[in-house]
């Protein structure tokens, strides 16, 4: 579904952003990525939209709206965090980092369960907006 | 507080010689309290408020720290360090350069997350970098904890929690800006991608290595060139076709992301749902239907405000300045002071600067109310609300908040334009925002209202607003059909979405009231500054023009040279009912600045009177008596609210749209369009009465 067909106050996961350039590398920058959980705040008589992403509340045109693409968050989306599943992080982090003590290769996904939670506490309290 | 501290550090060196000077540059993303943070440590006193892209301009400011002189650049807040938008390639190039010596990435730790992006970029950069964790006092409040240690272990930057707004952690934050100017980051690899993205980063540093051996930090221009930027591309023209057979930028982002996704989870501590609250106003305010009822409520009340409130201010002010008039003349006479500088003192400055000063009260609830606006969050909200009715003018909603800035003063609202993306909405958002009618207009409204609409008079001053409004917006319609037509051979494609709504909602607060006064005083300060020059020295000239003709001093202002200059526009003005050489007068001198409108009617007018005290009956009397009526005054409100603005406004846009051909374009345009305007409601109301 659209960014427009979706409901406000419910979590999404952007499934593909189809905007031209340079508009999609600005809202990258914004936190607008594939995979990311997304949550429609309001939609105004126009079409215009307001969603909030990564801490980022945005408010966006119709047109726009158009060309982002979601998919229901299910329940391991908001487990496991943003990309539906924790990737293998097999990229020999640690090596020349800056600081390097401390840090290994996480093979849980601890944070995706924290991102879930958080957004489970965003979500009840929004639910009763619908 | 910084510049009296004793020295207790060890003063920088470079090549073994003191560095007298450092240069420091504050990045950071929009609303993330740069400028705060830089009047905290200049003293200066930029404006400041709470929406994304109140800075525009690179701002320079010094301050002494341990005896050195350190340089702060202020720059406009950007989001990420692609060539994309002209702030993005400002700030970009600007560090890159070798003017700074430290940069300081300022980020707002309320919402550290969505700040790290342009933080992991800049570290990418490799110049010497300082994270100034902002706002603190809003985490604390908060009852969230920022791990900064941890921060600083995965990030291997110093990371200084301050707050600008309580000045906060200011010394702490220069004491390592100071210690971090040998700083390299080049060699340490902190944001670590995938093995295959790695891989291709090395091949390309050695091309690039041997490309350029003197090359700045290669990993740098690697990843750029991975990210096929344009840019890059033609700095380093070598043939790397083999290594980077498509774009890799989604990947190095959704790297970047999962990278911050790991720092927030390890270094934030109770992260706190302190949205709901922005949520709750949003409810009202941001409402699917009644959002824009609710703005236009809102709009009517600040000009109400400014209007009926102001007034009765006004009042006070008016009859104290009627006092100073004739105290004046009294001095001066027993002072055997000569009449004529007697008439020049008393019929010219005070007539003329005075008029304006009564003026203030409604001024400063204006800017007042703009202030309560723009700090407390809802600045940004009205773009979106207002998005539908824009995008029906070929506008996105962000060009409205330009706008609505010119409704206090023209020249900062010019400059805000350089917030729109898309380089037609600016010159359209441009050649429309003079339609809102400036705080400059204010007197003249007040003037001609309070003389001829009695009890109506607030009602005539606020349909100024709306004429403009929707003149503007008209305007932009008319010019969006004429563009389309002319758009019709040529595909445009997605270059089209450049011009949608994208915004970012800052959370609502309250506002702080040392902002507010210093937006108001700062507001404030210029409208004086303007009563004593431009408006001072366009009173004299006036008085001299008024007062002598051909056969030297003259009592009757009709034989003045004054007068033979309005007169030229006569038979111009006269179908708009605005044929008095008066009128004329006050119109041209009005180019200067818009309350000479007012204070040349104020000399032209008032003159005789001022020793009678009754100063606006007076002035009604004086205009009565030359034919001048309610009508006349409409027509001549609706003139002033399209013509010309002032010399500065017409400066900035010149400036903005950097062609002389265009200014003059959109001089004549307005010109023409406020000669027809008034002619138009001058005959067409006057079949009716």
């Amino acid at each position: 579904m659209t960014l427009k067909e979706a409901k406000n106050g419910k979590l999404y996961v952007v499934e593909e952003s189809t905007i031209g350039q340079p508009v999609k590398r600005r809202l990258e920058a914004m936190g607008l990525i594939e995979g990311t959980l997304i949550r429609k705040i309001n939609q105004a008589l126009d079409g215009s939209i307001i969603f909030m992403v990564r801490g980022n509340r945005l408010a966006i045109g119709k047109e726009l709206a158009d060309y982002i693409l979601l998919r229901e968050a299910l329940d391991s989306d908001l487990e496991r965090g943003r990309r539906g599943s924790c990737r293998d992080h097999g990229r020999g982090r640690g090596h020349g980092r800056g600081h390097g003590h401390g840090r290994g290769f996480r093979g849980t996904c601890a944070r995706g369960q924290a991102l879930g939670k958080m957004l489970d506490s965003d979500l009840s309290g929004m639910e009763d907006k619908n | 507080m910084i510049a009296d501290k004793k020295d207790n550090i060890a003063p920088k060196r470079e090549n073994g010689q003191l560095k007298e000077e450092l240069q420091i540059g504050f990045i950071g993303n929009p609303n993330s309290g740069k400028t705060t943070l830089f009047n905290a440590y200049t003293g200066a006193r930029l404006k400041v408020a709470n929406w994304p892209g109140v800075t525009v301009e690179k701002k320079q400011g010094a301050f002494k720290y341990h005896k050195h002189i350190y340089k702060l650049v202020d720059l406009p807040g950007i989001y990420s360090l692609t060539s994309y938008s002209i702030e993005e390639k400002v700030s970009r190039q600007y560090i890159l350069s070798d003017d700074v010596d430290v940069i300081v990435d300022v980020a707002d730790a309320s919402n550290l997350e969505k700040n790290l992006y342009l933080a992991l970029q800049l570290i990418e950069i490799g110049k010497p970098l300082v994270l100034a964790l902002n706002m603190m006092d809003v985490v604390e409040e908060r009852g969230m904890e920022i791990d900064t240690h941890r921060l600083h272990e995965m990030l291997a930057i110093p990371v200084i929690p301050v707050s600008a707004r309580k000045k906060t952690g200011l010394d702490i934050l220069m004491h390592a800006v100071s210690h971090s100017t040998d700083m390299d980051l080049k060699h340490k690899r902190i944001m670590v991608y995938s093995d295959p993205i790695e891989d291709k980063i090395e091949k390309l540093v050695q091309r690039l290595v041997a490309y350029d051996p003197a090359i700045y930090n290669p990993r740098y221009f690697a990843i750029k060139l991975l990210e096929q930027d344009k840019e890059i591309m033609e700095t380093y023209p070598i043939d790397v076709s083999d290594i980077v057979d498509r774009s890799y930028e989604t990947d190095i982002i959704n790297e970047k992301y999962d990278f911050i996704e790991e720092i927030v989870e390890e270094t934030l501590i109770n992260k706190q749902e302190k949205e709901i609250f922005t949520d709750k106003v949003d409810s009202v305010l941001t409402h699917r239907i009644w959002g824009l009822p609710i703005f236009f409520a809102i709009m009517g009340l600040v000009f109400f405000l400014t209007f009926a409130l102001g007034n009765g201010i006004t009042g006070i002010l008016e009859q104290w300045l009627e006092g100073l008039g004739s105290w004046t003349e009294t001095v001066l006479t027993d002072h055997r002071v000569g009449p004529v500088i007697t008439s020049l003192l008393v019929d010219g400055i005070i007539a003329g600067v005075g008029t304006i000063v009564t003026f203030l009260p409604n001024i400063t609830i204006l800017f007042l109310a703009l202030a309560f606006l723009e700090d407390s969050g809802y600045m940004a909200r009205i773009s979106y609300v207002m998005n539908g009715l824009m995008s029906k003018v070929g506008l996105s909603g962000k060009a409205f908040i330009p706008m609505l800035l010119g409704f206090g003063c023209t020249v900062p609202a010019i400059m805000a334009t350089r917030t729109l993306e898309n380089q037609r909405d600016r010159i359209k958002t441009i050649l429309i925002t003079p339609f809102m009618s400036c705080s400059a207009k204010i007197p003249i409204y007040i003037l001609l209202s309070g003389l001829f609409f009695g009890k109506f008079a607030p009602l005539a001053a606020l349909s100024m607003y709306v004429i403009g409004l929707v003149t503007g917006l008209l305007t932009a319609y008319l010019v969006n059909k004429i563009e389309k037509g002319m758009d019709k051979k040529k595909d445009k494609g997605r270059g089209q979405e450049l011009n949608q709504l994208l915004i970012e909602l800052p959370e609502y607060k309250t506002p702080n009231a040392h902002s507010i006064f210093i937006y108001v005083w700062e507001n404030v300060k210029a409208y004086l500054t303007k009563a004593g020059t431009t408006i001072f020295l366009a009173s004299v000239v006036l008085w001299f023009i008024l007062r002598f003709g051909t056969g030297g001093f003259v009592e009757d202002m009709s034989q003045s040279f004054g007068a033979s200059i309005g007169r030229i526009l006569v038979p111009v003005l006269g179908p708009a009912g605005l044929g008095f050489w008066q009128i004329g007068l006050s119109l041209i001198a009005g180019l200067a600045a818009k309350e000479v409108v007012v204070s040349s009617m104020g000399i032209l007018f008032g003159i005789a009177n001022v020793e009678s005290a009754l100063g606006l009956s007076a002035m009604q009397q004086s205009l009565a008596a030359i034919g001048f009526g309610a009508l006349n005054a409409y027509s001549m409100m609706i003139f002033v609210l399209f013509y010309t603005p002032c010399v500065a406004a017409l400066a900035v846009i010149g400036q903005e749209l950097k062609s002389i051909k265009w200014t003059a374009l959109v001089f004549a345009f307005q010109l023409v369009f406020a000669w027809l305007a008034s002619i138009l409601v001058y005959q067409i109301v006057g079949l009716f009465i």
